[in-house]
């Protein structure tokens, strides 16, 4: 078994996004460790919304944490971090000293974009937007009129950050949601 | 060689529209202009701020080569405008109008105008080296984790066809992105000349990214 307590922390990259999103599951995606959840039963009000699998009973309270080792002394510290504005404590911790964030986001809601942007408020402020990736589920790869309305979206707050579909349960998907993350440029004054 | 693109409102005088209009001007190696004629137009640009009349959505039904149209307006009032229609929220912001025009206008109209590009503007990138200014649409090439490598390596650096072919991508599908890129202005080549002496790109890029080691150790990883 890893240590975690102790070790010293390189890198962290945060997923982000609403309830049921799948923020866990990218974790656990990418994670080389068991990753440690933090969960509860969720209320009959978050199992009721759109989008959500019915199989969900829990919803993150934490953070989920898992470990992705690049090397023998490099890791990468995963963190899915909770939706509910009243966890915002944990995204002031997280999010300012972060190397990337991957804002998950249901593609398939009607009011898909003010989710998005209600997110892109909240990494605005937080000063976490520079490398940022937006993950749309449940989407289509050719549903092109989602994904520019959504881009136009995001140019608002970051004029180079990738709008990408992704699945979080496909590894691959995961890591290219990260890489593009960690490898958006940022405009500097 | 600038490129001539075609314009038509439905209103001239309309603040708004001179202002998008406004902000193409800055494109640079493009030249916009206005023209009477809606029909064989490039883009229309409607003002929809008051009302949108649906004079405009019938003429637009009636062209048999439907133009790229950006609609200025509220949201709340052009709800019901054709899937294919932007809507630019106002008040409207140039990288918004930049944005739009990178990720979906070029690649529409300059289908119509390739018959017009000379045989030495087709794949630049196949003799000089490139590099490019943005992400890509990558979700159109499928969730290749060579893709995103790729495409991160080259929005950090230049580099020429046969370095970018050893990241795993196949040859097809990387001319493919660079096809688009190029198409959408988002290609940045240079020659080799300048290569040789302009080392301002490389300098800028390793001191603003701080990532581009992490990057590649997790590239390494998950070879």
């Amino acid at each position: 078994m890893k240590v975690v307590i102790g070790q010293k922390i390189q890198h962290q990259l945060v997923f982000i996004g609403s309830f049921g999103v799948g923020k866990t599951t990218a974790v656990q995606s990418l994670s080389d460790t068991e990753v440690v959840s933090m969960e509860a039963t969720a209320n009959l009000e978050l199992k009721q919304a759109e989008g959500i699998d019915p199989k969900k009973t829990t919803t993150t309270i934490g953070f989920d944490y898992g470990e992705c080792f690049l090397d023998e002394t490099d890791k990468i510290s995963l963190y899915g971090i909770p939706g509910q504005v009243r966890f915002e404590n944990v995204w002031d911790t997280l999010l300012p000293r972060c190397s990337g964030v991957v804002l998950w986001v249901f593609g398939n809601r009607p009011n898909y974009l003010q989710e998005c942007e209600r997110w892109l408020k909240v990494l605005k402020r937080k000063n976490a937007i520079k490398k940022l990736a937006v993950a749309l589920t449940r989407i289509e790869h050719d549903d092109e009129e989602s994904l520019n309305a959504c881009r136009q979206l995001v140019a608002e707050y970051h004029p180079f950050a990738p709008v990408l579909t992704a699945d979080p349960r496909d590894r691959n998907s995961v890591l290219q949601a990260t890489i593009m993350a960690l490898s958006t440029p940022y405009p500097e004054n | 060689m600038n490129t001539i693109y075609s314009i038509w409102t439905n209103k001239y005088d309309s603040s708004r529209v001179k202002a998008f209009k406004s902000a193409l001007t800055f494109r640079t190696n493009e030249v916009w202009q206005w023209t009477d004629e809606p029909d064989g137009c490039d883009l229309w640009v409607v003002d929809a701020t008051q009302t949108l009349s649906p004079e405009i959505e019938r003429l637009y039904q009636e062209m048999s080569h439907k133009p790229n149209v950006a609609v200025i307006g509220l949201r709340s009032k052009t709800a019901n405008i054709p899937s294919k229609w932007q809507l630019f929220a106002t008040p409207v912001s140039v990288p918004v109008i930049f944005r739009w025009l990178d990720s979906n206008f070029y690649q529409s109209t300059r289908r119509l105008k390739s018959k017009n590009i000379r045989p030495s503007d087709i794949e630049p990138w196949k003799q000089h080296e490139f590099k490019l200014i943005s992400w890509p649409n990558i979700s159109r090439y499928g969730s290749k984790v060579s893709i995103a490598v790729t495409c991160s390596n080259l929005l950090n650096a230049y580099h020429d066809f046969e370095t970018a072919l050893k990241w795993g991508v196949s040859a097809e599908i990387l001319n493919e992105i660079l096809k688009d890129a190029y198409q959408t202005s988002l290609l940045k080549i240079r020659s080799n000349d300048d290569s040789k002496h302009d080392q301002i790109d490389h300098s800028h890029n390793n001191k603003s990214d701080k990532n581009v080691s992490l990057i590649q150790k997790l590239m390494s990883r998950f070879r």
